[in-house]
């Protein structure tokens, strides 16, 4: 009778839950690992994706000088990446003590998703 | 009769339906560790794909503004189309003059090339090509048909467009040799490893002529103040 009961009985409802849950957290962190480092190459390629285009805003208002204190360039207006500009005066004096007339600091702000990054040159403009 | 049943019974191994179980589990598990492995793999094979592109297309732009930006005022811009041997209206970007590119030294006074060449595979690759200064036409269409440097493979679309003066509303196609020096260039492209598509904006400064240049072409002005001085 003893021997019969034996052979007939499966796991217990605590062994089958331990295994699963073992189970159950190799996987996660086997999907998370993978998780987290396509999130880091995507970051990177939106850095790099942010960088270039800051580069080119900055040749743009090279030849383009900005002709307002602020404009603002929505993301969907420029292949995803919303701009933001800024023209502020700023003071700058040379070795004689002398204010420098017209020079401005044009800081060119980008933001991709969540990542932004910001680049800013000084121009003379009145 | 009933004591060998009992032994058997206690000493038998897994029946064959317990062993099938066992292998069909044991095969999801295993088939479900490969999905996730195999994903991975290939996930950071085309990362890291998209890592060395955008290496390469950091370099290819640094080099390109570099070029442009140290471009001396006898130098020039102009796109030339239909050099390739395939007879498909390729567009060739000539930077004559420059100064020296990739650790090239100055050239002589020879140019540079920027051409976008089709492969087989229906891609173009952005090919560095050097034309030596004072090169015959015959000289010159040969410089257009080497093999040239790689810069960027897998390109879709590559395209220039310019603009001549900061008033310009639109980006113009096409810039002839004799036309204007562009003070902007922007170079579009699709790239096959990128998801997104690639803009870059150069700047090109308007540089006064050199004094050597200035002589030549303003040489009423250099004359009278020459005719001053006794």
């Amino acid at each position: 009778m003893l021997s019969f009961r034996r052979r007939q009985r499966g796991f217990t409802f605590f062994e089958v839950i331990i295994a699963l849950g073992v189970f159950a957290i190799a996987v996660v962190g086997l999907i998370t690992a993978l998780n987290t480092a396509m999130q880091a190459a995507l970051e990177v390629r939106q850095r790099a994706q942010i960088r270039q285009e800051l580069e080119s805003r900055i040749a743009l208002r090279q030849a383009i000088p900005l002709d307002k204190e602020k404009l603002v360039i929505e993301a969907k207006e420029n292949h995803g990446i919303r701009l933001e500009e800024t023209l502020v005066p700023q003071s700058l004096q040379n070795k004689d003590g002398e204010e420098l007339p017209n020079i401005k600091k044009l800081t060119i702000t980008a933001t991709l998703d969540k990542q932004s990054d910001s680049a800013s040159i000084l121009v003379n403009q009145p | 009769m009933k004591p060998p049943t009992l032994h058997r019974r206690i000493n038998r191994g897994f029946t064959l339906l317990e062993v099938v179980i066992s292998m069909l589990i044991l095969a999801l598990l295993a088939g479900a560790v490969y999905a996730i492995v195999s994903a991975a793999l290939s996930a950071s094979q085309a990362t890291m794909a998209q890592q060395l592109t955008l290496r390469r297309l950091d370099a290819f732009e640094r080099v390109t503004r570099e070029a442009f930006l140290n471009l001396p005022a006898e130098g020039g811009v102009t796109l030339e189309i239909g050099h390739s041997s395939g007879g498909s209206a390729e567009q060739d970007l000539v930077i004559s003059k420059p100064q020296g590119i990739f650790g090239l030294p100055s050239l002589a006074g020879g140019s540079i090339v920027l051409a976008a060449r089709a492969k087989s595979d229906g891609t173009r690759t952005m090919i560095l090509l050097t034309i030596p200064a004072n090169a015959t036409e015959r000289e010159r269409n040969q410089a257009f048909l080497a093999p040239g440097t790689p810069l960027l493979p897998h390109l879709r679309k590559p395209r220039w467009s310019f603009k001549t003066t900061p008033q310009d509303e639109e980006w113009k196609e096409e810039l002839p040799v004799g036309s204007a020096k562009p003070i902007l260039i922007r170079f579009q492209t699709e790239i096959d490893e990128l998801p997104h598509p690639v803009e870059s904006i150069f700047y090109l400064p308007a540089i006064a002529a050199t004094p050597a240049a200035a002589t030549s072409t303003n040489g009423s002005s250099t004359n009278s103040t020459n005719s001053i001085t006794p």
